[in-house]
């Protein structure tokens, strides 16, 4: 009797305690997976974005590189330019290719300007009736100001 | 018990050991922290503290509407590094080089072979060292280094590098060269040599960006490494008042005045007579700054502000301007001019030829000594130096060039000087100074300050203007400056000294000017400066033109040597800045014309004046009386008719003395 109350006690309280003892084992397992994973998800996301800045320090490094470069042949263009545009090399070419060119007399030089064509439009904008006066005087600024 | 008591020993043992570890280990770190911390501390940042230095941009010269002067160019430098370069193939790399950069095969191998250099220590012991630099060709154009370097990456060779850097350049050669100056390179450093390079070297020169950082092995920047930065900035950018299409109108006449007079030195200065913007300036001799093997030391210079000369007559109108603004005279005055030849205090005073009395007015077209030295001392000694004193000279322009010279003015002032200063003798004074009293003359007589710079753009972008600075008022007449210039006038007219200077279409109020030069303590008759200056157009004045030669060969007059080269220069500038025509073409033909008619008649008057004189003396009659020398002082301002019946009667009262003898003017001269 007290064996079997013995053994069968024994034997209910084993199966608890390793059924408590699994669940905490499995909760305890899954803590520290997640944090494993959390942490190899940071490492994964922190090495990432450090390659993507690498490779954007890269790039920003060759645009730098191309930006300079580039300055550098319009330094050279505009130097050429103004190389060229020197009464001196003008003078020079005029000579070489005999040129009959002359300066003109003041009477044959007329001189004309030419407007920048304007975007906006000259017609006077139609007040709509229920504007009211706000905007019944701004479309006569606005007509105002178009036709000046 | 037993294995109790062994455990407590070891552990005893143990803790000793670590006992004893820790101490050596505190005491190593007291030794490193705190004894050889300094020392340690040091050599640490040696290795791992980086400084870069990034170079920044020289500041560059624009003209006003931002045409480069100087500029920088990017020139290419080939550069090899021998140990780089792998063995056996130096003469493969050098065969390909001396194709690309057109250099000796021979000459590129025997620097590639050299891998290694012998340098001598401190200690005197001699050491090799591993050469990792080779500079193979450098200023290579930046067209072609970027064919060879595009070449040079094909052929995958190792070792060759290719460096951009910017070199100095001046586009446009002689162009205002002596003005620009030029910089050199001394030990690395970017030196400025001459003219505005080095007058605003200061603010052109660019200051180094330095930026100081821990590195890791590898060499690369620490994340929060960086101990130090200094931001460096390019150069100001320098803005001139100075038009580059006047000024090669300027370039080229100046030429032209070089080729036709042989003259040692010429200079032409054109400026604006209301801001005092000096808007072209020639130089001759001048050179080219980008090649500056044939440069010699008299060429780099700057005339118009170091070099005074004796102006002679173009100091004329400054005296005769002081006297009409105090009321002295008036431009229709009766000036005896004594038959070329007058004495004051001992000394005689001579015209180049027979003057006799004639009016303010003429005194000026005829450029008469006489007539403006009695002018001068009616003004008076302390009156009149205060006169010239206003006019700027003896002062300096402020003209941002070095050296400049005061001239001399006042200084060891003689009883004659009262006489020989007005017309341009016994003072001298520097172009610049005698341009800046000619623009007071145009303005109406207001002060003015020089500029050649107009603005400086800073490195961020910043305009800072250089602003216009007006002075004092020099004359209390408004009438002044008109009946001046008015004056001024006549001589670019038929039978002034300056007819060479006038351009159709225009008035221009000028004057011409020859001046003897002191040789061995003597004025020489052979060596002269001849300048003209003028004003147009006259009634409303656009800018002064200065033109001076200096020992011109051949013809001396100023009219006959710059008057020409003033015409050409001042028409071109004309057209170039569009001002209409004062009068037009026809209209000036048909008065040049009768101007022409009119001169010719009163020509033929004087000669037959002479000839009926030369009959006289034949037959043995006595000439008429001459009449002592009368200045006619001036008439209190009175515009009405009566005062020119008052000047006809004291014409015919006085028979003058100059008309026995008027001698005719066949040669105008200044």
């Amino acid at each position: 009797m007290n064996a079997y109350t013995r053994n069968q006690g024994t034997e209910v309280i084993s199966r608890d305690k390793m059924q408590d003892k699994r669940v905490k084992l499995a909760g305890f397992a899954a803590r520290i997976s997640g944090m494993i994973l959390l942490i190899f998800l940071a490492i994964a996301t922190q090495m990432h974005l450090r390659v993507e800045i690498e490779r954007m320090n890269k790039r920003a490094t060759e645009i730098r590189a191309e930006i300079s470069l580039l300055n550098v042949q319009c330094t050279n263009l505009r130097n050429r330019k103004e190389k060229l545009t020197s009464w001196q090399n003008i003078h020079n070419r005029i000579q070489h290719y005999k040129l009959g060119l002359r300066e003109a007399e003041h009477d044959q030089i007329a001189y004309i300007t030419l407007e920048a064509p304007r975007a906006v439009r000259k017609t006077l904008r139609p007040v709509q009736k229920t504007a009211g006066r706000r905007m019944a005087k701004r479309g006569r600024q606005e007509y105002a100001q178009t036709s000046r | 018990m037993t294995g109790y008591i062994s455990i407590g020993k070891r552990v005893k043992f143990a803790f000793g050991i670590f006992c004893v570890l820790f101490v050596f280990l505190a005491y190593h770190l007291y030794g490193v922290q705190i004894t050889r911390h300094d020392e340690l501390y040091a050599k640490a940042r040696e290795k791992y503290t980086i400084e870069t230095r990034k170079e920044n941009v020289r500041g560059e010269i624009f003209d006003r509407d931002g045409n480069l002067l100087v500029g920088n160019s990017p020139v290419g430098s080939i550069i090899a590094d021998p140990c780089a370069i792998e063995k056996g193939k130096e003469q493969d790399t050098a065969a390909f080089l001396a194709q690309e950069l057109q250099l000796p095969e021979g000459e590129i191998y025997q620097k590639l072979k050299a891998k290694e250099f012998t340098v001598i220590d401190k200690h005197g012991r001699k050491k090799t060292r591993k050469k990792r630099y080779v500079l193979l060709k450098k200023d290579i154009p930046f067209d072609i280094f970027e064919q060879i370097r595009d070449n040079i990456a094909k052929a995958k060779i190792r070792g060759i590098s290719c460096q951009v850097s910017l070199k100095r350049t001046y586009p446009k050669a002689t162009m205002l060269a002596n003005i620009l100056g030029f910089t050199t390179i001394d030990r690395d450093k970017v030196t400025a040599r001459s003219g505005l390079e080095k007058s605003f070297d200061r603010n052109m020169s660019s200051v180094a960006g330095k930026v100081k950082y821990e590195r890791s092995r590898d060499g690369k920047p620490l994340v929060f490494g960086e101990i130090s930065r200094q931001n460096g900035h390019d150069g100001y950018d320098l803005y001139l008042t100075i038009r580059e299409p006047l000024q090669a109108i300027l370039e080229e006449e100046i030429d032209k005045l070089m080729a036709a007079s042989k003259a040692a030195h010429a200079y032409m200065v054109m400026a604006d007579p209301y801001t005092g913007d000096i808007l072209a300036v020639a130089q001759r001799p001048t050179y080219d700054p980008n090649d500056r093997s044939q440069i010699k030391s008299n060429v780099m210079g700057n005339p118009i502000v170091e070099m005074a000369f004796e102006p002679g007559s173009i100091m004329k109108p400054f005296a005769i301007s002081g006297a009409l603004d105090m009321g002295i005279v008036r431009p229709d005055t009766i000036i005896d001019c004594e038959n070329g030849l007058w004495s004051y205090a001992g000394k005689k005073l001579r015209d180049t030829h027979k003057i006799g009395r004639i009016t303010v007015a003429e005194v000026i077209k005829e450029s008469s000594n006489i007539g403006t030295a009695k002018i001068a001392v009616e003004i008076g000694e302390p009156r009149l130096k205060n006169l010239l004193s206003s006019f700027g000279f003896g002062q300096r322009t402020g003209a941002p060039l070095r050296p400049e010279t005061v001239g001399q003015f006042y200084r060891n002032p003689t009883k004659i000087s009262i006489t020989r200063y007005p017309i341009g003798q016994g003072l001298s004074v520097s172009p610049l100074q005698m341009v800046r009293a000619y623009c007071m003359l145009a303005n109406g007589g207001y002060q003015v300050k020089l500029r050649f710079v107009d603005r400086i753009v800073h490195a961020n972008g910043t305009v800072e203007k250089i602003p216009v600075q007006k002075g004092n008022r020099i004359f209390r007449r408004p009438e002044t400056t008109s009946e001046i210039l008015s004056m001024m006038r006549l001589v670019t007219e038929p039978g002034g000294t300056g007819t060479a200077a006038a351009v159709r279409g225009y008035h221009v109020a000028g004057k011409t000017g020859t001046a003897q030069k002191v040789v061995n303590g003597r004025y020489s008759s052979k060596v002269h400066t001849s300048s003209f200056v003028g004003i147009v157009p006259a009634s409303r004045p656009r800018f002064v033109l200065l033109v001076t030669a200096d020992e011109p060969q051949g013809a001396q007059y100023g009219g006959a040597v710059a008057g020409p080269y003033f015409s050409s220069a001042a028409e071109r500038t004309l057209k170039y800045l569009r001002e209409t025509p004062e009068v037009d073409y026809e209209t000036y033909d048909a008065n040049l014309k009768l101007a022409k008619k009119r001169e010719l008649e009163r020509k033929v008057r004087i000669w037959a004046k002479e000839r009926e004189e030369r009959e006289r003396r034949k037959a043995g009659l006595s000439a008429k009386t001459p009449v002592p020398a009368v200045r006619q002082t001036a008439k209190p301002a009175r515009r009405n008719n009566s005062y020119r019946k008052s000047q006809t009667s004291v014409r015919r009262s006085y028979t003058p003395r100059g008309s026995r003898n008027y001698a005719a003017n066949n040669g105008r001269r200044g």
